[in-house]
């Protein structure tokens, strides 16, 4: 077994040299920074223009809808600075068969395969989610109590490891799929609920895809309850608590299915 | 004549691109997922749900002479005029080939490289059309209570023009965008800005009628807007599209063709020039 320090030190490691790595090639990273932020001023426009014609959007005001953008920003951000890369890496290591190495070494395999690689231009989202959360709260004249705050870190980061989740399970997919450029596709249709708040999801085609999302797989409370929780306070805490208990089995059943791919694949490479 | 080669590629491009069809259909289908989050999210802004008016059988919601019908058949048609309008790979294909040196068999072979790409790209789009055509039409289907009927002869000859138009358009922006990397092996950085850019300006992000005056005066007066809005609202049909203005439209949009296809092959030449200067 071995220590959750030795752990911290590896992972300290890969930090530092995926930011010396990027920032090696300045003008890349630059550019890619720049059209986080273009992206994000699109964005920025898009919401403007839809609130100049209406003050809410299924009960969410303007500055309580861009707590939820800006949250989506940050959750998206994270998983893409500090786990897309691995992900991506994986698929390509499984079809060109270097995954070996990686199972050579003596440290966890998920560990390795999926946070080694850092791309920290995507990074700004992060930042940028945050400026606009900050800025919406004090618009809203908000002050989240410490309560508020800390449940919004608890269930965004219930969110993340739900988003971690399926993108091992997808990533992993290409042990037996082998066809899987389509990656950062698979990576908008996971989030892409997630950017919008669950009160729009009415009607007959809405509704069972509310449903489907809150408690199958809960992508839709991932963002918006982290918001909710910060801008208006949460209506059913409930959701909260399922959101952590299917977060922490999403973990285990993508930890299982990685293992079994794993299993898998060594069966098949000799 | 020269034509008969290029007839050839199509033939060979087509079987090529056959071998995919599967995936085009599988894509094709997922394609259209995100417009169920868009029919929600206008749903809501329309308020469509919650607007006394609506039921009682009163003026529907305008904005900016939109319905929420009108907005979601918009988002639709968009999709038919990206169909034709957009050019996977086709700037980054070009710059790989002047990087990599593979430009060579184009130079080499009595062939014009930007006339074969066109061939691989009208092969690719009927194929894609072809196997699409399933998917769109349960997708029209599903949202025909969106559209108000289809439109007046006259508009739908111009609707269809302005989309091969559009075909041309995105083809030779694309071309002209690939032939920068004469200058600058690493296009992709522009590429991405451009791509980013281009899914707001096209009016494929959301119809150009809802931007402020200001913003939308500027997109007046550029291309981006007849990949995807112009070919989208002609075919669309609200009160304010008369023949007039879709005359001055496909007026404008065959002056950006010719402008693209002028600028494409300027670069083309200077670029060749320096290309073999370099002794590749």
């Amino acid at each position: 077994m071995q220590s959750l320090a030795r752990y911290a030190r590896l992972y300290a490691s890969f930090l530092r040299i995926g930011l010396m790595q990027e920032m090696s090639f300045r003008g890349n990273f630059l550019i890619r920074v720049g059209t986080e932020l273009l992206w994000f001023i699109v964005l920025c426009i898009f919401y403007d223009v839809i609130y100049r014609k209406t003050n809410s959007i299924a009960g969410w005001s303007r500055f309580e809808y861009l707590v939820l953008v800006g949250t989506h920003f940050i959750a998206t951000g994270l998983i893409e600075t500090f786990f897309m890369a691995g992900f991506g890496d994986l698929a390509e290591k499984v079809r060109s068969g270097k995954l070996d190495f990686a199972l050579a070494k003596p440290v966890d395999e998920q560990f390795l395969l999926t946070m080694q690689m850092m791309d920290w231009a995507t990074f700004t989202n992060v930042i940028y989610g945050l400026g606009m959360v900050v800025f919406s709260l004090s618009k809203l004249g908000v002050v989240p109590s410490i309560g508020a705050v800390a449940v919004y870190l608890v269930t965004l980061t219930a969110g993340l490891a739900l988003f971690y989740s399926l993108m091992v399970m997808l990533s992993v997919s290409a042990v037996w799929l082998i066809r899987n450029q389509h990656l950062y596709e698979m990576w908008f249709y996971v989030n892409v609920f997630a950017r919008f708040p669950p009160d729009i999801f009415v009607g007959p085609l809405g509704s069972p895809l509310r449903w489907l999302t809150t408690f199958i797989l809960p992508v839709l409370l991932a963002v918006a309850i982290p918001a909710e929780a910060l801008s208006k306070g949460l209506r059913q805490p409930g959701l909260a608590v399922y959101s952590v208990v299917a977060a922490i089995a999403f973990l285990a059943i993508s930890r299982w299915v990685f293992r079994w791919a794993l299993r898998h694949y060594r069966s098949a490479s000799s | 004549m020269a034509f008969r080669k290029y007839f050839y590629v199509l033939r060979i491009a087509l079987s090529e691109r056959l071998v995919y069809r599967t995936d085009f259909f599988l894509s094709t289908l997922m394609r259209f997922a995100p417009m169920v989050t868009t029919i929600l999210l206008w749903r809501a802004i329309y308020h469509v749900d919650e607007s006394p008016a609506a039921g009682s059988g009163g003026e529907p919601t305008r904005f900016d002479g939109l319905t929420y019908e009108n907005v979601v058949a918009y988002y639709l048609l968009t999709f038919v005029s990206r169909a034709f309008s957009s050019m996977p790979g086709l700037a980054g294909g070009i710059a790989r080939d002047v990087r990599e040196g593979t430009i060579q068999k184009y130079l080499i072979q009595p062939i014009d490289q930007v006339y074969y790409l066109m061939m691989t790209r009208v092969a690719h789009k009927l194929v894609y059309y072809g196997v699409s055509a399933v998917p769109f039409a349960i997708a029209f289907y599903l949202l025909r209570g969106f559209f108000g009927g289809w439109p007046e002869p006259v508009m739908l000859a111009g609707g269809i023009a302005s989309l091969v138009l559009a075909f041309f358009l995105g083809f030779f922006f694309e071309v002209t965008i690939g032939m920068i990397s004469f200058w600058f092996l690493e296009i992709s950085s522009l590429l991405f800005i451009v791509m980013s850019l281009n899914y707001f300006l096209s009016g494929h992000m959301v119809p150009l009628d809802l931007l402020p005056g200001g913003l939308r005066t500027v997109l007046e007066w550029l291309p981006f807007q007849y990949l995807a809005y112009f070919p989208a609202k002609m075919l669309l049909g609200t009160p304010d599209v008369t023949p007039a203005a879709l005359g001055r439209g496909l007026i404008t949009q065959l002056g950006w063709v010719l402008l693209f296809i002028a600028l494409s092959r300027f670069l083309y030449r200077r670029g060749l020039r320096r290309y073999s200067a370099f002794g590749g």
